[in-house]
């Protein structure tokens, strides 16, 4: 543990937080994305798969079949993938503790 | 159905688009679109439209090597409601899709952030970044070569072809560099510059003719 990471970009992180709940389509994981973040973060179809490669290669996700439905290509999220969530989760959390600090401090 | 809604219009325009110039090809194609001309083929050289009034598309390229696992590729755009369009123009990938009035331009963009944006840049000058490298050693080589001649030979001695095959070197090197600074300035969030085609042609017309007549000049003897 402890290996220095260098920050997620914000698609990368809604990517890693929309398959933590479970597994998700590429597409379910753009429309996920946009009502979480509120319409601001927009996952495109190119930045959708250069990340999902990166992601697969570094063992951070996986593909599975979906059952029954569609059969769409699903991916799911290693244990290695949650642990790098988690830890940007930890990472963003100590942004916004810190920065309330200094915010309420000099109101 | 009328008769008449049953015949669908076609055009096709022959415009050049260089290799770095996807963003210039998708302003033609979204403004052709908005007219109500979408395209059905397209290629560096030539470009296939049918008239349909009722639809406007918008368009992506995406620039590829060779795609890893191209079924997961298309089906990621596929379901995100992208089109492809026939295309024979190498590493270039077109994507449409269908626009409805009213959705945030931002709606239509395959990259969304930065990185992925640079990434897909840099894959697109990785390639010329090699031929570069081969031009930096060859053309300067060349000139040595053909000094060196000059200075110890009679200038009849000197084989046409050692002029002008540098000439034509520079001349496909200038068209690597352009590439290459094209990138560079996308890569920097600028436009690139248009790439003015005919006056490239027109050069390098003009060195072909040039060293087809010096040569015929050197077989009747005249030089």
């Amino acid at each position: 543990m402890g290996k220095q990471s260098e920050p997620l970009t914000e698609s990368y992180f809604y990517i890693l937080l929309c398959l933590y709940g479970g597994d998700n389509h590429g597409y379910g994981i753009m429309q996920m994305t946009e009502s979480l973040s509120g319409g601001r973060v927009k996952i495109g179809s190119g930045t959708m798969y250069g990340a999902t490669s990166n992601m697969l290669k570094k063992g951070w996700i996986i593909e599975c079949p979906e059952l029954g439905g569609e059969r769409r290509r699903m991916y799911r999220l290693t244990d290695e993938g949650r642990r790098v969530c988690l830890e940007e989760y930890r990472r963003l959390s100590e942004l916004v503790a810190s920065a309330k600090t200094v915010v309420e401090e000099n109101a | 159905m009328k008769k008449n809604e049953s015949i669908q219009k076609h055009k096709k325009r022959h415009r050049v688009y260089m290799s770095w110039e996807f963003e210039a090809a998708v302003e033609d194609l979204n403004k052709m679109s908005e007219q109500g001309w979408h395209i059905t083929y397209f290629s560096r050289f030539s470009q296939s439209y049918v008239y349909d009034p009722n639809v406007t598309y918008r368009y992506q390229i995406d620039y590829t090597e060779t795609i890893a696992d191209p079924t997961r590729y298309y089906e990621t755009f596929r379901d995100a409601g992208w089109l492809t369009v026939r295309c024979a123009a190498g590493e270039w990938n077109i994507f449409a899709k269908p626009y409805v009035s009213g959705q945030p331009e931002d709606a239509y963009l395959i990259y969304t952030d930065e990185k992925s944006k640079k990434e897909m840049l840099r894959r697109s000058r990785r390639f010329v970044g090699a031929v570069l490298l081969m031009y930096a050693v060859i053309i300067p080589y060349m000139i040595f070569s053909l000094v060196r001649d000059w200075l110890f030979m009679h200038i009849s001695d000197i084989e046409v072809i050692e002029i002008w095959t540098p000439v034509l070197l520079s001349v496909t090197a200038y068209m690597f560099v352009r590439w290459y600074v094209s990138v560079r300035r996308m890569e920097k969030g600028k436009k690139a510059r248009r790439f003015h085609y005919y006056a490239f042609a027109a050069v390098s017309v003009a060195v072909i003719l040039a060293s087809v007549i010096s040569i015929l000049l050197n077989i009747f003897g005249l030089i």
